[in-house]
């Protein structure tokens, strides 16, 4: 079904089932409405009275006896004349029992009506039926059930056989079950031509398709493949290839792009796209009013952070367009990672029409267009035939599946309904890595991403350094990492993931597992800093990771002895000794989900064995959490980080003081002196080591407790090509094919 | 002891067997010799039952039999919230409403459906997070909060079944005798017409708290049930779920905590079917 | 009659805004809200977005802004869902949740009364155990483990069914089934109880003195009375079965509107769950005024009071 219409409660099919369903329900107690109907309309012939007690009894008797004729017996009685039909006598309980001869007055009545033999069968009329004050009674051992009380006054009553009643009701039922099920049929006829050729398990039915609200990979993974942006990315390497712009010229200082757009490109409803959409597109990202979310991955734009602030315009912003085919954009420092956030889902073209919208009707621009949203069930999107950019996708067609939850999603993938999904359960994983069945279609590949815990140094213990250092020397990661993880992720013991010899040990892992793909570093060119434990080879405090030998990296920042004599020093108290002050009880705070309480669990465990520290567990749900978390009301809180582009300030300029998104309330001036040196620096090799110090400024006395670097988990089904590694996990969907079935 | 005329037969006094078993084994389980059901061995995690853990162990090696006994405590526990508030707001509100006038019942009755319609993950969201920072967050392990959830979503059942019996009870003859005679009508209401209903709400209560363990499971399958390292019958039960998929079955962690949730439910609500047909009063010779 | 209605018809309304009211407040009240992410953007960019969805107005102004987009069936889009308005989302899901809640109703209720009907035939024997037992497996285990189980054991032991989604006949077969044992389960045991108690009735027991087989007696006369308990509470169930299950709904992916309730208010979607709720207390009203009316037909007693 459509759903970008406005109004669409008038869609005449929910509309009709809706109806129908009602007259189901409703035809269920027609019976009992034309009774009421029959009740209060007075539509029958009959009457009914009510009789009183004693009187009743000799006065019918006596009339009995006095006239053979039924109708001048009742006459006195009832003050009714004319022939005795349909007619109901009310009787006041236990008139019956008390008194035989009504059976043969009634049987009298029956006799008396027809001087024509009876009809057989169902078709036998009982003209007048007694009931005993509104309970079954029985006559010839055929039940009469009425219906209905009658009032105060005469209410007009029909005593039908229940033989017809039932036949009628189950008539009723029959028929609106049937209309009910050919409506729910149609329902299914619903156009979905086929199986599309590639089904991905998207985790979630997506927020909103529209790139400047979007935020989840669920929308990144459609956005990038129904929009093309300026630059495409190699699906190995991530290396920027030509996307709508054929070609582009960076300065030499860094800061000025130039793009050379393709000529002819179109968006599917066949309009033009040229340099001012793009421009267009970027200003009305960066605008604060629209409150795009990912706003701030231009703000070193010129003339953008004083939009932002209310100091400057939306014309005095440097993104131009030169002529229809040429775009120009300069920045206030050098952005490396620039041409990587072309190809990302902010960044991507806007038609001028969208208002601010995405759906199957709004024009796109990439190799496919959307053509189906049915809410929470599929998304699908087929070739887009006005598409005139460089790529050649093999895939006609692709579905994304809305389920939620992860068990289903892997349900779905084990029965071939899809064929690459990205979220399994974490109980399945262990056997997912080393099951020979399933072990070629996991993919556990490193992602940018951190995993750690935020630390609050307000709140003691955590101010004391000493302690800091004892809780992460304590904890035994590639044990965390294997118990509850399934041994994919590699320990971390800095802030910016993936240092060589975790990527080393990764690559080990995956040739051990027979996976062929080749597989890139973490981040390129950075030399990632680690916090260790005592020492190692005469090194200690926080060195470069890449001295590290990759055999020594699991057991680097375990040290149980060092976390306990640091403590002792600091006059913490230790288990096995008395001296020393109690280490307060520790709040560890985590959002509601089964691998962060695993986690959580975990490290209460592994303090209280080798500290000797208690700690409580504190669960909220997600909302209720990120406010906490928000608000600085935690002792330690569960975090991740993931990349935004490949570069150290992604993770680096997290925590500085003026970042929305630090929520630990730690200020250091010398760490942003150290970020703003970097962020500014031209020559790639001297950023590199200005990052490198802000990092080591970071662990020594940042708020932060590293545990894993993240590898994202895709399943993959083995008929599907193109589906590289890469540390982003982004799988363009361009380079994926599929072996034919 | 109750002899179940009805059926004639052992099942219904099996199940209050079962029941007092249960309730036997949740209380004195701290004395057990059984491991501590927060040792977590995860070098041992997912192992089959046998080999020292007489049901298994779970994904961080915590022994399955320890579990599923700490866990029928807390989980008895809620079934006692449940039960509790049940009956003492739940017969309040139904007495007063069904003794009171048309009017009085109306409205207490609105108030009953209200209560009935409003979403009731909103209230456990709400509470959840209202509680932090207070001295409610702590109480009971956390607990207390949650089993005040559970007494507010389930006293209405208690209530509407209480102001039936109460309006039917109500327009009794010597009902309307005590009335005529004077006496105040909150003595007939506490002192004549509650002891006559004791048998419904008996029968209610056993058939309320299977719901009130059905929902602490749903609640667990959301997220926002007992947390750890708490352990009970619904966070075994989403345990188990999260192993029921094909590629990684691990049986017992699905077999054996059913069966034991399984068994309480059924006993409850046979005792329940079987207490309704006994203690029906128009069966009394 | 129509005079009864038109009382109704105002009380439920009455009801219907009061849950409209409570749940908005509620609602808001929870910390958090719709647009707080991991990643959050910058306090002032955070504001506009908020300001776009009026969410900086004053609670008062917010609630009477969503009586008035109710009252005109417009009430706007979603937030988590900007793209769609909520009443497309709550109208692409409610023919679904419908279908499967109304098949898993009458299947539920005619398996349920139907065994009821045969435990009663034999009461107090093994089969009635039984029978008991069958019917009360479908409330003694959480919905997802059963799910997960009849999952596993069909779609994978058996390869009958597909495990999940929402695109041919086979695939609804175990979400109904789900879905049909809640309401079976509490058939079964009201029609049973309900049964035992009117067969011990004086007009059953001439019956069966005239000699008419028990099982007639049972069917044709003592079920319609019997059957006036599970009227009674057929309202509430049907609105819940027809509003579809949080649980079935994501575990066997189909598209309905039962995670709304629950994902709506756990992603603040505050104009969406306002809809959820307003939905299920209109069905719950709905089908009160429906099963009233079944009980008016099946209960002689209650027509008094009703004229």
């Amino acid at each position: 079904m459509d759903s970008v219409s406005p109004k669409s409660l008038l869609d005449f099919r929910f509309l009709l089932l809706l109806s129908l369903d009602l007259v189901f329900l409703l035809l269920l107690d027609l019976g009992a409405l034309l009774d009421l109907q029959h009740a209060g309309l007075g539509q029958s012939d009959g009457e009914v009275f009510s009789l009183g007690e004693a009187s009743l009894s000799f006065q019918l008797k006596d009339a009995f006896v006095a006239s053979q004729d039924i109708s001048s017996s009742l006459e006195p009685v009832t003050g009714l004349q004319g022939p005795v039909n349909r007619h109901l006598l009310l009787l006041p309980t236990g008139t019956l029992r008390h008194h035989a001869c009504w059976a043969q007055i009634l049987d009298r009545i029956d006799n008396d009506r027809g001087k024509s033999p009876e009809p057989a069968g169902r078709n036998r009329q009982h003209p007048v039926t007694v009931q005993d004050n509104g309970l079954p009674c029985y006559r010839q051992g055929k039940p009469a059930i009425w219906r209905g009380l009658p009032g105060r006054g005469h209410k007009p009553m029909i005593a039908a056989e229940s033989g017809q009643r039932m036949k009628f009701r189950t008539i009723a039922i029959l028929i609106s079950f049937g209309i009910a099920t050919s409506i729910m049929a149609l329902l299914w006829r619903s156009p979905l031509p086929g199986r599309a050729d590639l089904v991905i398990g998207n985790g979630t039915d997506p927020g909103s398709l529209h790139p400047h609200r979007a935020t989840g990979n669920p929308e990144g993974r459609i956005i990038r493949a129904i929009h093309e942006g300026l630059v495409l990315l190699d699906p190995e390497t991530l290396d920027p290839m030509p996307g709508c712009a054929e070609s582009w010229q960076i300065s030499a200082d860094g800061r000025h792009y130039q793009f050379q757009i393709q000529h002819g490109l179109r968006w599917s409803d066949g309009t033009p796209l040229d340099a001012d959409d793009f421009v267009r597109s970027w200003l009305d990202l960066i605008d604060p009013l629209q409150g795009a979310p990912y706003g701030d991955l231009l703000e070193s734009v010129t003339g953008a952070r004083q939009w932002r602030n209310g100091t400057g315009e939306r014309e005095q912003v440097r993104i131009q367009s030169l002529d229809s085919t040429l775009l120009e954009i300069e920045f206030d420092h050098p952005v490396p990672w620039f041409l990587y956030l072309c190809a990302q889902t902010p960044l991507q073209p806007v038609h001028p029409d969208s208002a601010g919208r995405a759906g199957p009707g709004i024009a796109t621009n990439g190799p496919w267009m959307l053509t189906r949203w049915s809410l929470r069930d599929r998304i699908r999107i087929e070739t887009n035939p006005e598409y005139r950019g460089p790529s050649r996708p093999t895939l006609k067609s692709i579905d994304f599946l809305a389920a939620e939850s992860a068990n289903t999603q892997l349900n779905i993938f084990a029965a071939g309904l899809s064929d690459w999904t990205v979220r399994v359960p974490a109980a399945a994983i262990p056997i997912l890595r080393s099951d020979p069945i399933w072990s070629p279609r996991w993919r556990a590949d490193p992602y940018l991403g951190i995993s750690f815990y935020r630390l609050n140094l307000e709140r003691p213990p955590l101010d004391d350094p000493a302690v800091r250092r004892a809780l992460s020397l304590s904890i035994d990661r590639q044990q965390l990492c294997r118990d509850v993880l399934g041994g994919d992720p590699e320990p971390a013991y800095g802030f910016v993931p993936w240092p060589s010899p975790a990527i080393e040990r990764q690559q080990q892992k995956l040739i051990d597992r027979g996976i062929p793909s080749a597989l890139t570093s973490g981040l390129p060119g950075y030399r990632a800093m680690v916090a260790i434990g005592s020492e190692y080879n005469g090194l200690h405090g926080v060195i470069p990771a890449h001295q590290v030998a990759s055999e020594d990296w699991p057991r680097l920042g375990y040290d149980p002895r060092t976390a306990r004599e640091l403590l002792s020093e600091a006059g913490w108290r230790v288990p096995g000794s008395t001296e020393g002050r109690e280490i307060p009880t520790l709040e560890i705070l985590h959002p509601s989900g089964s691998t962060s309480s695993l986690v959580a669990q975990w490290l209460q465990l592994a303090w209280k064995r080798e500290l000797g520290l208690d700690s409580t567990i504190q669960t909220l749900e997600w909302r209720s959490f990120l406010d906490v978390q928000r608000a600085v009301d935690y002792d330690i809180s569960r975090s991740n980080w993931i990349a935004d582009y490949p570069d150290p300030a992604t993770f680096l300029t997290l925590f500085t003081s003026d970042s929305p998104n630090s929520r630990t309330g730690w200020s250091d001036s010398e760490y942003d002196q150290s970020v703003a040196l970097a962020l500014a620096e031209g020559d790639p090799e001297l950023r590199m080591q200005l990052w490198q110090q802000a990092e080591k400024i970071l662990l020594e006395r940042g708020p932060v407790l590293p545990l894993w670097s993240m590898t994202s988990g895709n399943l993959v089904s083995e008929e599907v090509t193109g589906f590289f590694a890469n540390p982003l996990d982004q799988h363009d969907l361009r380079a994926i094919g599929r072996r034919s079935r | 002891m109750i002899r179940f005329r009805t059926t004639r037969s052992p099942i219904p006094t099996l199940c209050i067997c079962w029941l007092l078993l249960t309730l036997l084994v949740a209380l004195i389980t701290p004395i057990l010799p059984v491991a501590s059901p927060d040792t977590a061995a995860p070098e041992r995690a997912w192992s089959a039952p046998g080999d020292g853990h007489l049901l298994g162990t779970d994904a961080l090696g915590r022994d399955l039999f320890s579990r599923i006994l700490w866990g029928s405590r807390i989980s008895l526990a809620c079934a006692a919230a449940g039960a509790f508030t049940a009956l003492i707001f739940g017969v309040s509100w139904g007495l007063l409403a069904g003794g009171g006038t048309a009017r009085r019942d109306n409205w207490m009755m609105r108030v009953v459906d209200l209560l009935d319609s409003v979403p009731v993950v909103f209230l456990v969201i709400l509470l959840a997070s209202v509680a932090r920072g207070s001295a409610w967050q702590h109480a009971g392990g956390g607990l207390a909060l949650f089993f005040v959830v559970l007494g507010i979503v389930y006293w209405t059942p208690m209530a509407r079944v209480v102001r039936g019996e109460t309006r039917a009870l109500a327009r009794r003859e010597w009902a309307v005798a005590a009335t005529a005679l004077g006496t105040p009508s909150s003595r007939i209401l506490w002192r004549q017409i509650l002891p006559n209903l004791i048998p419904t709400i008996l029968v209610t209560v056993t058939l309320i708290i299977p719901r009130v363990l059905l929902f602490e499971a749903f609640l667990s399958f959301l997220g926002l049930g007992v947390q750890a390292p708490e352990v009970s019958w619904g966070t075994l039960a989403r345990d188990a779920f999260e192993v029921l998929n094909p590629v990684h079955t691990a049986w017992w962690m699905v077999a054996f905590p059913s069966i034991a949730l399984a068994l309480t439910l059924l006993a409850l609500n046979i005792l329940g079917d079987a207490l309704r047909s006994d203690l029906d009063p128009k069966l009394r010779r | 009659m129509s005079r009864l209605l038109l009382k109704r018809l105002g009380a439920s309304l009455v009801t219907i805004w009061a849950v409209f009211t409570i749940s908005f407040f509620i609602i808001r009240a929870a910390p958090g809200g719709p647009f707080d992410a991991d990643r959050d953007p910058p306090p002032d960019v955070k504001r506009a977005i908020e300001e776009r969805y009026d969410l900086d107005a004053p609670l008062w102004s917010q609630y009477l802004a969503q009586i008035q987009g109710w009252m005109m069936l417009d009430p706007g889009p979603s937030l988590r869902q900007p793209d769609h308005d909520v009443a497309s989302i709550l109208s692409a899901g409610l023919p679904i949740s419908l279908t499967i809640g109304g098949l898993a109703l009458l299947l539920g209720t005619a398996v349920g009364i139907f065994l009821g009907l045969i435990a009663a035939l034999r009461v107090g024997g093994w089969l009635d155990h039984l029978v008991v037992v069958i019917a009360s497996v479908g409330i003694s285990l959480p919905l997802y483990v059963i799910a997960g189980m009849l999952v596993l054991a069909v779609s994978f032991g058996l390869g009958w069914l597909p495990p999940a989604g929402w695109e041919s006949v086979p695939s609804l077969i175990m979400p109904v089934l789900c879905l049909a044992l809640a309401p079976a389960a509490q058939a079964a045991r009201l029609v049973r109880s309900g049964l035992i108690e009117m067969s011990s009735e004086e007009f059953a027991r001439t019956a069966r003195a005239k000699g008419i087989s028990p099982f007639r007696v049972l069917f044709r006369h003592c079920l319609r009375p019997a059957l006036i308990p599970l009227v009674a509470t057929l309202g509430p169930t049907a609105a819940a079965l027809l509003t579809g299950s949080l649980v079935i709904e994501q575990i066997f992916a189909i598209p309905g509107v039962g995670m709304h309730f629950i994902q709506g208010a756990l992603n603040r979607d505050y104009p969406l769950v306002l809809g959820a709720v307003l939905l299920y207390t209109v069905l719950l009203q709905l089908m009160t005024l429906l099963a009233d009316l079944m009980l008016l037909s099946l209960d002689p007693r209650l027509r008094g009071d009703a004229a």
